[in-house]
């Protein structure tokens, strides 16, 4: 090896350096220029930038915002809006890190976050705007109509009673419904509709369990027969074996159990909340549920809370193996792949779905046998078998693939079906231009269609139903229902202006161009949700998902709080694994419940008692604003009758959110005192029932403590 | 040139100084609950305060942050500082001011919670003093409601307390001219009604805790009547009416009218298919034509 010449060492370093010092001004102009773009629009342009985050990255979503922004900059070019879609895994943090460095997006879809506390001080209302006409409907029914009263719901659940204002504008509603899926139903089940009652849900989970079990014994008889076929050959040449099938009834996870288990549990226990319901609201709140149970009207062996959860087992029966490890993206995965009849989820995940089903190879489509075209299935079947049992060795086909047109040669068996000569099914089914093309739809493994490279249709038809309710005369569950659960109209996909924005009214501008009838409707169209705005329809495929308003809410449970919710969870999931039976999960619930409820009672307290201060705050405000309304005047103009106006206007506004203020104020700072009022009897007498007597020995254990505070 | 933009800039940091300003950003900062910029502003407006009033305005802002923004950490010296804050207004506002009841029923407040948490009887002996100098001094002013409930609820932990027997007199007695024409308060108008529902929301409250249902679904109806706040509290409200009179009092015609005036006026809440339900079990009549009526929801 030569020597290196004196500073040719260092000549190279120098030149390495260079190239070094290259790459980092190429990555700092990179930089620059990357900024120079985001701040182009703003600073050179000098354009209006509006950012907007969300944490919908399902499919479609981004698109629909896309298209609202695109008309919407079409008709304000001085406008830029920036769609930001943060992972929903990290959106909390996100946003939170961004709202207390004051560098939040202007918009910022509300969840995932604690929205009452983040809205009041990080939020604008916008109560103000929503009594006021939407300028975008003037050229339609709406066009004298508040805005709020634009939408199905009236915007009821964005006004925040504690905060005494609106806060956010929601563009969709949602609703949860089972999704089937249509071709492996007719496939097992003879029929392509879905069941009508509870009893007929399970009859089917049963019929999809045994035809699974047939085959698969089936698979298991011819594996087993290779194998002994092929002898001792067999040890250096495999015989063909075919896997088995691995579809089940019901795809879940933790996510699915808890949905259908909450709808069943609001079906066959809604009425048990009105009984127990002390203050008359309709709902069972904490302090309720621990009456009831301090005074004996209701325990753990009510009836009810076992029928459904023992439902909610039975269903579980029918889940996919290893469903509590399994999240539930792995649940919807596992249905569009055809590996699960049904799976039950929000009309949220409606266009994933039907996308990713969708994308699944659509089948060999046959074109021609032996060189003869065919049109369809019964044409192709026909000569199939033709050839085959004219005893030809070979059978030309010509199949198109995604697109691509393919030469196969099949050798084909004698046998009195194609499933038994070729080992395929064919069926006809429209493509995505609408035409109906013969197309394999089943393919057996090991057979002469398998050896030649054929493929069999994955994709399929999907079918949405409501959850099914048990019929009357059901032996097992007829005598508890008490009807439908009736589901909130309430608005999602929501949004609210923070506080550091400079482009309020722009912001407030952009809501109101997505929320006419037209552009909402667009907007769901694109996202395939359900529009939220009165007027604007939803896509026929997402009918199924329209809200039911005929119903009942709420459902019995044994939770008083947050120490007894995370109880019941934790002895829940054992029982509705198989890990514990009925006996046992109530043993287990029972015996800490007591301890766990006097915990909640304690929280119970305190909480009540700490959230009145919070409400005294906007008292004071509005007094405030009611006695000195010259300092909430947003500007002067100079004209001083008009500036008296401006000035009563904002007494009288103050006036009105001050009662509002009061109104709320006096429902926190009286909740004390009702609930001891309610339980005043408990306490008199404490060995009423078991459960009452190890919930005061907790208590007063707690009580002396913290020394009676 | 110089000049002119020197005296630009003069006039723009003057502007920005004036006491006026200040308070509109010391109340824009209390609305977000920043205690501590809301308080430094007050502060720096109490000391450019031009006349009187702006300077009666700061320190009550400051006292505001002591007594309200500090929350659940507020403790006595807190409240004794917002005393003394109250007291400057008192005594520079002179005798004939406006807000004198306001400042006095404030003052009285923080006596009482001083009190409570010191065990003071003569603290609370003086808050009560003061109290009833508003009522007597303010008598049907807004100031005088406000004490009147601010009273009440701070002495309400025990629903049996004769003190809330006593409250739940002054609130009736109160309402009695309201209560006869029952009307929906205007409070553009009806500044000596101001908060009536808000009493008859603390009456109902009592009674229905102490078992008196008959006059807690008056006052409850009387609530309806005078104009709960929002939606939600509406709906609420109506649905009280029916429960309790179907459950509590077997009065089926008051818990028809209530559960059909939910049905239709708040159609879009969850509990209005079981409300018509109800309505048809107990007898309504004419029940089946009736649609929500979700598009006129009366909204706040």
């Amino acid at each position: 090896m030569a020597d290196n010449k004196p500073g040719e060492i260092e000549s190279r370093m120098s030149f390495v350096n260079y190239i070094g010092l290259a790459i980092l001004l190429v990555c700092y102009v990179g930089a620059l220029w990357n900024v120079y773009k985001i701040k182009e629009d703003e600073l050179i342009l000098k354009k209006k930038v509006i950012r907007i985050c969300h944490w919908q990255l399902e499919l479609g979503i981004k698109d629909a915002v896309d298209e609202m922004i695109n008309g919407y900059e079409k008709l304000h070019p001085d406008i830029k809006i920036i769609q930001i879609p943060v992972t929903e895994r990290a959106y909390a943090q996100w946003v939170t890190t961004q709202l207390i460095g004051r560098t939040a997006p202007d918009l910022v879809e509300l969840g995932f976050f604690d929205v009452k506390l983040y809205l009041g001080r990080y939020f604008q209302p916008i109560t103000d705007e929503l009594r006021q006409p939407n300028p975008y409907n003037k050229d339609n029914e709406f066009k004298d109509t508040p805005w709020m009263d634009t939408f199905t719901d009236g915007l009821q659940n964005s006004y925040i009673p504690e905060l005494l204002d609106y806060y956010a504008v929601g563009f969709s509603q949602f609703t949860v419904r089972i999704f089937y899926n249509k071709t492996l139903m007719k496939k097992i089940l003879q029929r392509d509709g879905p069941p009508e009652t509870l009893e007929d849900l399970f009859k089917d989970c049963e019929k999809i369990q045994e035809y699974v079990k047939t085959r698969n014994d089936e698979i298991k008889a011819f594996n087993s027969q290779q194998s002994s076929k092929s002898g001792l050959w067999g040890f250096f040449s495999p015989a063909r074996q075919k896997s088995s099938l691995t579809v089940v009834p019901i795809a879940s996870s933790r996510y699915q159990v808890n949905i259908f288990r909450f709808r069943y549990a609001g079906m066959l226990s809604a009425d048990r909340c009105l009984d127990i319901d002390f203050g008359c609201d309709g709902y069972a709140n904490y302090q309720d549920v621990l009456q009831a149970m301090l005074s004996g009207g209701l325990s753990l062996q009510d009836e009810k809370y076992k029928v459904y959860n023992e439902l909610t087992r039975k269903l579980s029966s029918y889940f996919n193996p290893g469903f509590m490890s399994v999240d539930r993206m792995d649940a919807g995965f596992s249905f569009v792949q055809g590996n699960a009849v049904m799976i039950t989820s929000g009309s949220w995940d409606a266009s994933s779905y039907i996308k990713k089903i969708n994308d699944q190879p659509f089948g060999d489509v046959i074109v021609s046998v032996d060189d003869k075209q065919v049109a369809n299935s019964a044409e192709a079947s026909a000569r199939l078998m033709e050839a085959a049992n004219s005893g030809a060795k070979t059978v030309q086909l010509q199949v198109s693939r995604e697109g691509d047109v393919k030469k196969l040669v099949l050798y084909p068996v004698k046998g009195s079906n194609l499933w038994e000569s070729y080992g395929i099914v064919v069926e006809d089914c429209a493509d995505q231009k609408g035409r109906t093309v013969p197309v394999v739809t089943d393919l057996d493994p090991v057979s002469p269609a398998a050896d030649a490279g054929m493929t069999r249709k994955r994709s399929f038809d999907v079918g949405i139903f409501d959850f099914p309710l048990p019929a009357k005369d059901d032996p097992a569950y007829g005598k508890y229902i008490v009807g439908r659960v009736v589901e909130s109209s309430d608005t999602g996909f929501k949004f609210g202006i923070t506080k550091f924005t400079e482009r309020k009214a722009e912001c407030v501008d952009f809501f109101q161009y997505c929320t006419t009838p037209e552009n909402n409707q667009k907007l769901n169209e694109i996202a395939q949700w359900i529009p939220a705005v009165k007027g604007a329809k939803p896509t026929p495929f997402l009918e199924a998902f329209v809200p039911n308003f005929k119903g009942y809410w709420g459902y019995l449970n044994f939770i008083m709080g947050s120490k007894t919710d995370m109880l019941e969870k934790q002895t829940f999931w054992p029982y509705i694994s198989g890990e514990n039976d009925y006996p046992k999960y109530l043993d287990v619930l029972g015996g800490a419940l007591p301890n766990a409820a006097a915990n909640d009672y304690i929280e119970l307290i305190r909480k009540a008692r700490e959230s009145v201060p919070d409400k005294n705050v906007f008292r004071s405000f509005y007094l405030a604003q009611y006695m000195f309304p010259e300092s909430f005047v947003d500007a002067k103009d100079g004209n001083a009758p008009e500036q008296e106006k401006l000035v009563e206007k904002k007494r009288n506004e103050a006036a009105v959110k001050f009662v509002a203020s009061w109104d709320n104020l006096v429902g926190f700072a009286l909740e004390e005192m009702r609930i001891k009022a309610m339980m005043e009897p408990c306490f008199k007498d404490k060995d009423n029932n078991t459960f009452s007597k190890a919930f005061f020995s907790e208590y007063e254990r707690l009580s002396n403590m913290s020394g009676g505070k | 040139m110089i000049l002119f933009t020197a005296f630009s800039f003069s006039a723009a940091v003057a502007a920005e100084d004036k006491a006026s300003v200040l308070l509109k950003k010391a109340w824009l900062e209390y609305r977000f609950q920043e205690v501590k910029k809301a308080r430094s502003y007050f502060e720096e407006a109490e000391k450019k305060a031009s006349d009187k009033d702006e300077m009666l305005q700061a320190l009550t802002g400051q006292a505001f942050c002591f007594q309200f923004l500090m929350k659940n950490s507020v403790t006595s010296d807190d409240y004794g500082k917002a005393v003394i804050l109250y007291d400057r207004c008192l005594k520079e506002a002179g005798t004939d001011h406006k807000y004198l009841q306001f400042w006095k029923s404030m003052k009285a407040e923080c006596l009482y919670r001083i009190s409570v948490r010191e065990s003071d009887t003569g603290k609370a002996g003086k808050a009560e003093e003061l109290w009833t100098e508003v009522q007597q001094d303010g008598a049907g002013t807004v100031f005088a409601q406000d004490a009147m409930l601010s009273r009440a609820i701070m002495q309400s932990d025990d629903v049996n307390d004769a003190r809330v027997t006593s409250h739940c007199a002054d609130m009736d007695k109160y309402l009695v001219p309201f209560r006869k024409d029952a009307r929906k308060i205007d409070v553009a108008k009806d500044r000596n009604a101001m908060l009536a529902p808000v009493m008859a929301t603390y009456l109902y409250n009592v009674y229905f805790f102490r078992g008196d249902f008959k006059k807690s679904v008056d006052s409850l109806i009387d609530y309806c009547k005078f104009g709960p706040t929002s939606f939600q509290y509406k709906a609420t409200a109506y649905f009280k009416v029916a429960r309790i009179s179907e459950t509590r009092l077997s009065d089926n015609k008051t818990a028809v009218d209530y559960y059909m005036k939910f049905y239709n006026e708040c159609g879009s809440d969850s509990r209005s298919y079981y409300s018509l339900e109800r309505a048809k079990t107990l007898g309504a009549s004419g029940t089946a034509g009736n649609q929500p009526a979700k598009a006129k929801e009366e909204k706040r």
